[in-house]
């Protein structure tokens, strides 16, 4: 069984608008490199394990039923689908190809049982690109089938059939997958996927319809083994604060919010660990996603040199809050702040630079780093 | 105590959004920001503050409470973006960051040590006239050699090699392109080690400049490429649309919907009309587009983008038109891949959502490109390889294209 929330799945509510979620990480594939070498894919198209998607499922599973809110719209379902080398003790199923397509049905529907509905969908895993993009489940490259395509999704059918086919207010998208084109990839023909869902016509019921591609293009770029990939990493800290915007009653996160939101996350992480990330979006709407009754920002403090960093002491104060970085303490001092004016104070308790006034700065939702000093 | 905010901007400042926020950070009003116009905005309180989203796509804030007569200065926008803070009177600072833009240039002629340095280099170095005493150097070539293995050459619509030159650091291409704004694209043609790779560049660009970095700090090697057009509001749109922030983007919304006057000038620029069409498409203002992106399309055949524009026009506001849809979407498959990177997606989900009918135009395209560069505002690809030896194992190549700005501050 999928159904991570609520259970029984007699209780989940579809009379009401409801964000129904499915969650997918695949961290498994035993036809790939790494996997199991009596099962390997005729062409394994150099792809191999990763461990990352299990971590970036639950930690979005997890959000969602114990961070998600939205008074207008909220949580209905999650349905969560784990691919990990061991087995899932709990019971999760696996995301098989299979698998995946009936734990789709059973979304749709529900995300169609309400014209205010919300559907999130977020897939983890390898992803491959031939202009058009493809997810990858679990039994991918399958040898015992005679097409090494048929266990694979058609991202870009999937979503033409969602916009064509699914009643509901909003689609948020979240695509968290490598995208890579390996050579071998480039000189195969009938290139396909399941596109999981149909449908006919250009009309829409979506108001809202945000595709959220992390577009990393190697692993590094993806994220660390043991904990969620950089995209989910910054998607969290943007559905926590990070993307807020006050739309005068509120601080929520949407749609667009998002979007921007994510860019200046990713590109935060990037320069931490020497990699180009960028997400690719393709959002029309501005849909509320969230109610994150706060806006934060994620302050990054650091002199204008590494040699000044170093020996610098570092305050950040605002009334009564103050955070303080001492000489030893590593630079760039990161701290999540709430919005409003700051002092920052920077001081060099041996002398190697002259101390700082106190410099005041106003900080919004998002992403701030500071300062040129000396 | 609530007022009138009066809301103006310096001579040398370019046009930009401006969010006029509430001390407790709500945007009371959006506005687009141009030299000569006055804006009056009702605040809830003098302690009122700016946010504006410079032409970079970076946004600072603001702060002078009390002041209800606020006039933006280039020089003020210039230490926010600095420090994101402004102290009043501080012509120290100002010659401070202008020393810090001069090392910037010195540094130059070596790799910078990260993506962000990069970023903060060519934000200074991509304006009409550069620093630097060597510059423009003055010899030009066919082939620009970037180093690393990787060369660039701009060709036009018919073929002619545009002359590029290589400063005198080495590292620094530049071309200088010069036609009406309403031929057909160039393309840059950059040689990696990895194959082949091709970008569009509009008709309407005067100036690409384009470098190659190894960042100690970074995962392979940088190509950055930047672009400055005749339209400086459209780079910017394009800009802010890179950077997720369509909710800045929408207070050019006026702008954008002058595009039909952009189309009917002897030198109009359909370049800019695609961009502000594009915008509008995003924010979903219809009212805006009315009907000239289909002049766009019938009109300039060079430029597949207006098909694209104007069949999902369609499709999001008289979907049951299916045919004249149908007819567009292929009509702009069969003219090439798009200009813009937006519209090469729409080009290909229109062309999914059409099924079978769309199917053969859709492969032939995916067979023309063997991946998109997703996160170029134009249509970026890497050729398909389809015969022969894999490519060279190579360290993975970043692209970082964008586009220049009126003011190397900013």
């Amino acid at each position: 069984m999928s159904l991570h929330h609520p259970l029984p799945p007699a209780t989940v509510e579809l009379q009401q608008p409801r964000l129904h979620a499915l969650v997918i990480g695949v961290a498994h594939y035993p036809h790939l490199l790494g996997g199991d070498p009596a099962a390997m894919a005729r062409d394994p198209l150099s792809l191999g394990q990763i461990s990352t998607p299990q971590h970036t499922a639950r930690a979005i599973a997890g959000w969602l039923t114990t961070r998600y809110a939205n008074h207008a719209c909220p949580l209905g379902s999650v349905e969560l689908l784990v691919s990990t080398p061991g087995g899932n003790a709990d019971g999760t199923e696996a995301a098989t190809a299979d698998n995946i397509e009936n734990a789709v049905g059973r979304w749709f529907t529900r995300c169609s049982s309400h014209p205010k509905n919300i559907a999130f969908f977020y897939y983890c895993g390898h992803g491959l690109e031939k202009g058009a993009q493809f997810l990858l489940p679990e039994d991918f490259g399958n040898p015992a089938i005679v097409d090494p395509w048929k266990n694979c999704i058609d991202l870009d059918r999937f979503r033409a059939g969602l916009r064509a086919s699914l009643q509901a207010e909003a689609l948020f998208c979240f695509v968290d997958a490598c995208r890579e084109t390996p050579f071998s990839m480039l000189t195969q023909v009938n290139v396909s996927g399941r596109p999981l869902v149909g449908g006919n016509g250009f009309g829409t019921a979506l108001s809202t319809n945000g595709l959220y591609n992390a577009a990393a293009s190697s692993r590094q770029a993806y994220g660390p083994a043991t904990e969620p990939t950089y995209f989910a990493q910054a998607l969290l800290k943007c559905l926590e604060g990070v993307a807020s915007t006050n739309d005068g009653t509120a601080w929520v996160v949407d749609a667009n919010s998002i979007d921007a939101g994510l860019t200046k996350m990713l590109r935060y992480y990037g320069d931490r660990v020497g990699q180009s990330l960028k997400p690719q979006t393709d959002v029309m709407g501005s849909t509320v996603l969230h109610e994150s009754g706060r806006g934060l920002v994620l302050a990054s403090v650091g002199c204008a040199t590494a040699q000044a960093s170093q020996c610098a002491e570092i305050e950040l104060t605002r009334g009564a809050v103050s955070h303080r970085a001492v000489m030893t303490d590593p630079k760039p001092f990161e701290r999540e702040l709430a919005p409003g004016d700051w002092d920052v104070r920077i001081r060099f308790p041996n002398g190697e630079f002259p101390d700082s006034q106190a410099m005041t700065f106003t900080l919004l939702p998002g992403v701030w780093q500071g300062v040129p000093y000396p | 105590m609530s007022g009138i905010l009066k809301l103006r901007c310096a001579p040398g400042v370019p046009a930009m959004a401006v969010d006029v926020m509430s001390p407790d950070y709500r945007v009371v009003r959006r506005v687009m920001l141009t030299p000569g116009v006055e804006h009056l905005v009702e605040v809830p309180s003098e302690a009122s503050f700016l946010r504006c989203y410079l032409p970079s796509g970076r946004a600072v804030t603001l702060a002078d409470p009390g002041n209800l007569d606020r006039e933006i200065t280039p020089d003020a926008l210039m230490l926010a973006n600095r420090t994101s803070y402004v102290s009043k009177g501080s012509e120290t600072s100002i010659a401070a960051e202008r020393d810090r833009r001069g090392h910037l240039e010195a540094r130059a002629s070596g790799s910078f040590e990260s993506l962000e340095a990069v970023r903060r280099y060519q934000a200074t170095r991509s304006t009409p006239a550069p620093g630097g005493s060597a510059w423009p150097p003055p010899a030009g070539v066919d082939v620009v050699p970037l180093g690393e293995g990787v060369s660039a050459a701009i060709r036009s619509h018919d073929g002619a090699v545009v002359q590029g030159s290589l400063a005198d650091n080495g590292r620094d291409a530049s071309w200088e392109l010069l036609g009406p704004t309403f031929d057909p694209p160039f393309e840059l043609r950059l040689d990696t080690p990895a194959g082949p790779v091709r970008m569009a560049i509009p008709a309407h660009a005067q100036h690409t400049w384009a470098r190659l970095d190894t960042p100690a700090r970074q995962h392979g090697p940088i190509v950055s490429i930047r672009m400055q057009t005749e339209a400086p509001v459209a780079d910017t749109i394009l800009n802010y649309l890179a950077d997720g922030e369509t909710a800045a983007a929408g207070a050019m919304r006026d702008w954008a919907s002058h595009g039909e006057s952009l189309l009917k000038s002897k030198m109009s620029d359909p370049y800019a009309a695609a961009v502000g069409a594009y915008l509008l498409l995003r924010l979903g203002d219809y009212a805006h587009l009315r009907d000239w992106p289909r002049n766009l399309a019938d009109r300039f055949p060079a430029l597949p983008d207006g098909c694209v524009i104007w069949a999902w026009q369609l499709i999001q506001t008289a979907p049951s038109r299916e045919q004249e849809i149908a007819e567009y979407l292929l009509m702009a498959a069969a003219r090439g891949l798009p200009v813009y990177g937006h519209g090469t997606r729409l080009l290909f989900d229109g062309l999914t959502l059409l099924g079978d009918v769309g199917r053969p135009a859709l492969e032939r395209l995916q067979a023309q490109v063997g991946a998109l560069v997703r996160t170029s505002p134009v249509t970026m690809w890497y050729e398909p390889v389809t015969t022969g030896a894999p490519p060279a194992t190579t360290p993975e190549m970043t692209f970082d294209v964008a586009f220049g700005t009126e003011n190397a501050a900013l």
